[in-house]
C-alpha cells in the first residue's frame, strides 16, 4: 500500500510523463477510431479505387426473410465467407491510407525519434499510413508523391533549397517539426556571425564545402501548411498532429506561454520562489513544464510564444543580477533565427569591437 | 573472368544510418581502386557556437549535436567541466550518472540492433517489414528501447535532449517510488536481454576476419561508461588530455566529418573495441552468459558488432538495476560549483565510441575555445579500410545490387552518426 504523499507523487510522475495531457496509446486509439470510421465512409477516395464503391454497395446484406431456418443459415454462412475473401481482397489493394514521408535536412535527427521513439506503437503507424519515405527507418522514395510530409532540419546548402522545393512540389501537406525547421535550429547562431571566418577554423579547406551564408527555417523558402515547435518535438505533438488530419480537422497549435503550462500543471514558479533566469513569460508552451517541473529555470527550447513581452523579461533578468550580454544570450540559444527572439538579443547584445558590416 | 571487369557503384542515399551519407568506389580490373564513404551532411559548426557561452548553457547545446545520444554528449561535457573546476559530485550523482548513461546505451544500442542492422540479416528492407514475419523479436526490441528512453526521462525529464544533468550532479533527484516502479520494469526486462544474447548469436554472421586496433575508455573495477583512461589493443593507455598527442584529425575533400587516426593508422571504437578491451570487468551474470553463445571475444570479424550491442544490453540492465535497488533520494541533488579559468578536457563512452571534448574556459566559467571529436568521425578511416578488404573477400564479381547491400551492411556495423560526425549512405560503384 503506498502513503498517501507516495501516491500522490506517483500521480503527478504520471501527470509529468504526459505532457499534453494525451499519451501515445490514447492518440492511437483516437486514430484507430477515425480511421475504421474513414474506411467504412465509401466516398472518401472512391477515385483511386474504382471498384471500392461497388464492394460496399455488395456487402449489404439482405434479411433472408420467409425461407427456412436451414436454408437461410446456409446462405447466412456463405454470405459471410464471400464477403471475409473480398474484404481480404479490398485489404490487400488499399489504397486508402494515406502517404506520410519524413525528409531530413540540416539536424541532429532528434525530431524523427518521435516516431522512432514511439516503442511498439511504431508497429502501429502502418495500420493508418504508409510511409514512403523515412530513411532512417529504411523506406527510401524521396521523390513520391505524398499526402503528408514531415520536416526535420534547417536549410543550410543550395542542394537543400532545391530539395525543399522538391518536398513540397511532392506534398499535400507539409509540416516543418523542430526548432531547425522552424526557426533555422541552433546553428542559425552561425548566421549572426561572420560564417566564413567560422568554417576556416573547424575546416582546413572550408572552399571544399558548399554551404549558404545561413541556416534557415523551411518556411523562408516554401509554403509550410504547420508548424511544430520544440527542441526537440515530442512524439504527442507528432501524433496528434497526424491523428487530427486523419480527422479531416486543423491541427491545433499552441500559443500560450510557458507560465500558462506551469500552473496548468501546478509547477513551482522557478523564478518566483528561487529567482532563477526563467525565460516562461516569453515561451512557446507544450514541453510539459519540464525543466520547471524539476526546479529549473526554461531555457525556451520550444521559442518564442505568440506574444513575447521581452523588454519587461529583460528588465526583469537584469534585476536578478544579470547582465545584458548574459540576457542576450538567453535569448539567442537554441531559436536565435526566431525574429522576436533575434531582434530582441541583438538589441541586447554589446556592439562587437570591429564592425561586421 | 568476371572480376576483371570495372566497376562504379555509386549509393546516393545510405538508408538506416543516422544523418547523410554516400559510398563511392571504383573497381578496375578486379581491385579496389577508389573507395569513399562521402558523408555532406552539411557542417552546423558546434565548436564555434559554444564560444561565450556559459558552462552550463553548453551542456544544453552539445546535446543538440546529436538526438540519438545526447547524453553522451552531455556527460562528457559535464565531466569536462567538473575536472577542470575541481568538482566531486559524490558517490550518489557519479552513480545515477552511470544508470542514466545506461538508459542512453539501451536505447540507442536496442534502435539500432532491431531497427537499423537485423533486417540486413534477414533480408528485409525495413524492421517494419520485418515486423510482419518476426512480430516478437521486432516487439521485443521496441520494449528495450522504451524502457531505455524511460530510464532517460527518469533523471533528465525527455529522453531527446534531457534536460536533468548539470555540473555538480542533477537538477533534480527522483523520487523513491518512480525509482521503485524502474526496479521492477528493469527486473522484467533482464530475461528479455538474456534472450536477445542468444538470439544474436544464432545470426547467420559472414567470415570476416580483419587485423584492427580497438580504442576504447578503460576503468579499474567496472566496465568502463563515464570515465577511464583511453587504451588501445596495441599498449596505449593515456590520460584523456593527452590526446591530442597521440591523435590526429585531418579533412578528406570527399567528406564534411574530419577523419581521425592513432598515431598516423585507423582504428576502431565502439561496442566491439570496448568488449575487446573490457569484457573482463563485465560482472559475472552478463559474462556467463556471453560466453555461453559460443562466440569468443576478442573478435575481429566487424559483424559480430551487433552481438557486441545485445551483450552491452544485456550489461546495462543488469547495472541499471543493481543500482537503482540500492536508490536513496538524497537531500541534495547537485553541489556547490564555482567555475575556474583553464582548459577542461571530458571524455565518455557513447553508444558508439568514445567522445573526446576539450574546453578553454575563462574565470567566469564561459567558454573560450572548444574542441570535440565525435565517435564516427574516428571511425570513417576504419570504415574504408574495413569496406576495401571486405568486398574484396565477399567477390567482386557479385552484381551491384548485391555488393551495394553487402557494403551497407558493413557500415551499419559501425552505427555511423552521421549527424554526429557533422553530420547517410549513397553508393556510387563505377565499373569500367
Amino acid at each position: 500500500m503506498f502513503e498517501r504523499s507516495e501516491f500522490r507523487s506517483r500521480r503527478l510522475l504520471r501527470a509529468s510523463q504526459r505532457p499534453t495531457g494525451r499519451d501515445s496509446r490514447a492518440c492511437f486509439l483516437l486514430v484507430t477510431f477515425l480511421f475504421t470510421k474513414k474506411k467504412s465512409d465509401s466516398s472518401y477516395r472512391t477515385k483511386n479505387t474504382p471498384t471500392g464503391k461497388e464492394e460496399n454497395n455488395d456487402s449489404v446484406k439482405k434479411a433472408p426473410l420467409k425461407q427456412s431456418r436451414r436454408v437461410a443459415t446456409q446462405k447466412y454462412r456463405n454470405n459471410r465467407k464471400q464477403e471475409k475473401t473480398k474484404s481480404k481482397q479490398t485489404d490487400k489493394m488499399n489504397t486508402l491510407k494515406p502517404k506520410l514521408a519524413i525528409h531530413k535536412f540540416s539536424s541532429c535527427d532528434g525530431c524523427q525519434l518521435a516516431l522512432l521513439n514511439l516503442g511498439e506503437n511504431l508497429l502501429e503507424l502502418p495500420k493508418y499510413v504508409d510511409i514512403t519515405h523515412f530513411a532512417e527507418a529504411g523506406p527510401n522514395n524521396p521523390n513520391a508523391k505524398v499526402d503528408v510530409s514531415l520536416v526535420e532540419g534547417s536549410i543550410s546548402t543550395p542542394a537543400d533549397v532545391e530539395r525543399i522545393k522538391q518536398v513540397r512540389e511532392n506534398s499535400a501537406y507539409l509540416i516543418a517539426i523542430g526548432a531547425c525547421a522552424t526557426a533555422g535550429g541552433l546553428q542559425a547562431l552561425a548566421n549572426l556571425a561572420d560564417r566564413d571566418a567560422w568554417m576556416a577554423a573547424v575546416y582546413a579547406q572550408p572552399a571544399a564545402i558548399e554551404t549558404l551564408s545561413s541556416s534557415s527555417a523551411i518556411s523562408e523558402h516554401v509554403k509550410v501548411d504547420l508548424e511544430l515547435h520544440g527542441c526537440p518535438v515530442n512524439s504527442q505533438q507528432v501524433i496528434a498532429a497526424l491523428a487530427d488530419l486523419l480527422a479531416g480537422v486543423k491541427p491545433a497549435s499552441e500559443r500560450q506561454t510557458l507560465c500558462m503550462e506551469c500552473k496548468r500543471n501546478g509547477a513551482v514558479c522557478t523564478m518566483v520562489t528561487k529567482g532563477e533566469p526563467c525565460m516562461g513569460p516569453v515561451t512557446r508552451a507544450g514541453c510539459g513544464a519540464l525543466c520547471p517541473s524539476l526546479g529549473r529555470a526554461c531555457y525556451s527550447c520550444y521559442g518564442p510564444a505568440e506574444t513575447v513581452n521581452d523588454g519587461a523579461l529583460a528588465q526583469r533578468l537584469q534585476s536578478l543580477g544579470l547582465t545584458s550580454e548574459d540576457v542576450a544570450r538567453r535569448f539567442l540559444f537554441i531559436t536565435s533565427g526566431a525574429p522576436p527572439f533575434r531582434d530582441a538579443g541583438m538589441r541586447l547584445r554589446p556592439p562587437p569591437l570591429e564592425s561586421d558590416e | 573472368m568476371a572480376s576483371k571487369r570495372e566497376i562504379h557503384i555509386n549509393v546516393p542515399v545510405l538508408t538506416r544510418v543516422e544523418g547523410e551519407g554516400a559510398l563511392e568506389f571504383d573497381v578496375v580490373q578486379g581491385v579496389i581502386q577508389k573507395l569513399n564513404l562521402r558523408i555532406f551532411e552539411p557542417p552546423r559548426l558546434f565548436e564555434k557556437f559554444v564560444e561565450g557561452y556559459e558552462y552550463d548553457q553548453v551542456i544544453d547545446m552539445v546535446a543538440r549535436i546529436c538526438g540519438i545520444c545526447p547524453v553522451a554528449y552531455q556527460m562528457s561535457a559535464v565531466q569536462a567541466f567538473e575536472r577542470l573546476f575541481g568538482v566531486d559530485p559524490g558517490s550518489w550523482a557519479r552513480d545515477m550518472r552511470r544508470v542514466m548513461y545506461c538508459g542512453e546505451w539501451l536505447q540507442s544500442h536496442a534502435l539500432h540492433v532491431h531497427l537499423l542492422a537485423a533486417p540486413d540479416f534477414f533480408g528485409f528492407e525495413s524492421a517494419i517489414a520485418m515486423a510482419e514475419k518476426h512480430p516478437e523479436v521486432v516487439r521485443r526490441g521496441l520494449r528495450l528501447q522504451g524502457l531505455g528512453n524511460d530510464l532517460i526521462t527518469l533523471f533528465g525529464g525527455r529522453s531527446v535532449h534531457p534536460v536533468g544533468v548539470r555540473v555538480g550532479g542533477f537538477y533534480k533527484a527522483p523520487a523513491q517510488v518512480a525509482v521503485a516502479d524502474m526496479v521492477k520494469q528493469l527486473e522484467e526486462a533482464l530475461p528479455q536481454a538474456e534472450a536477445l544474447v542468444h538470439w544474436c548469436a544464432e545470426l547467420d554472421f559472414p567470415h570476416d576476419e580483419q587485423a584492427f586496433t580497438s580504442v576504447a575508455l578503460s576503468e579499474q573495477g567496472e566496465y568502463a561508461i563515464g570515465s577511464g583512461r583511453l587504451v588501445s589493443g596495441q599498449g596505449l593507455d593515456i590520460d584523456i588530455s593527452h590526446f591530442e598527442s597521440h591523435f590526429e584529425e585531418f579533412q578528406v575533400p570527399h567528406s564534411t566529418a574530419l577523419h581521425t587516426q592513432l598515431e598516423g593508422r585507423p582504428y576502431l571504437t565502439g561496442p566491439l573495441a570496448r568488449l575487446n578491451l573490457n569484457f573482463r570487468q563485465l560482472p559475472k551474470p552478463v559474462r556467463a552468459v556471453m560466453e555461453d553463445c559460443g562466440i569468443h571475444f576478442p573478435s575481429h570479424n566487424m559483424f559480430h558488432s551487433i552481438l557486441a550491442r545485445a551483450i552491452e544490453i544485456h550489461l546495462v540492465i543488469y547495472e541499471a538495476l543493481q543500482l537503482l535497488q540500492a536508490y536513496e533520494r538524497p537531500d541534495v541533488s547537485a553541489v556547490q560549483v564555482r567555475p575556474r579559468a583553464g582548459t577542461a578536457f571530458g571524455c565518455t563512452e557513447a553508444p558508439r565510441g568514445f567522445l573526446w571534448h576539450r574546453y578553454d574556459v575563462d574565470e567566469r566559467g564561459d567558454i573560450r575555445r572548444a574542441r570535440i571529436v565525435p565517435p564516427t568521425s574516428q571511425n570513417q578511416a576504419r570504415i574504408e579500410q574495413d569496406l576495401c578488404a571486405s568486398l574484396e573477400s565477399f567477390g567482386l564479381d557479385h552484381d551491384d545490387d548485391e555488393l551495394r547491400q553487402r557494403a551497407e551492411q558493413v557500415i551499419r556495423n559501425y552505427d555511423p552518426c552521421i549527424s554526429c560526425a557533422t553530420h547517410f549512405l549513397k553508393l556510387k560503384v563505377s565499373r569500367r
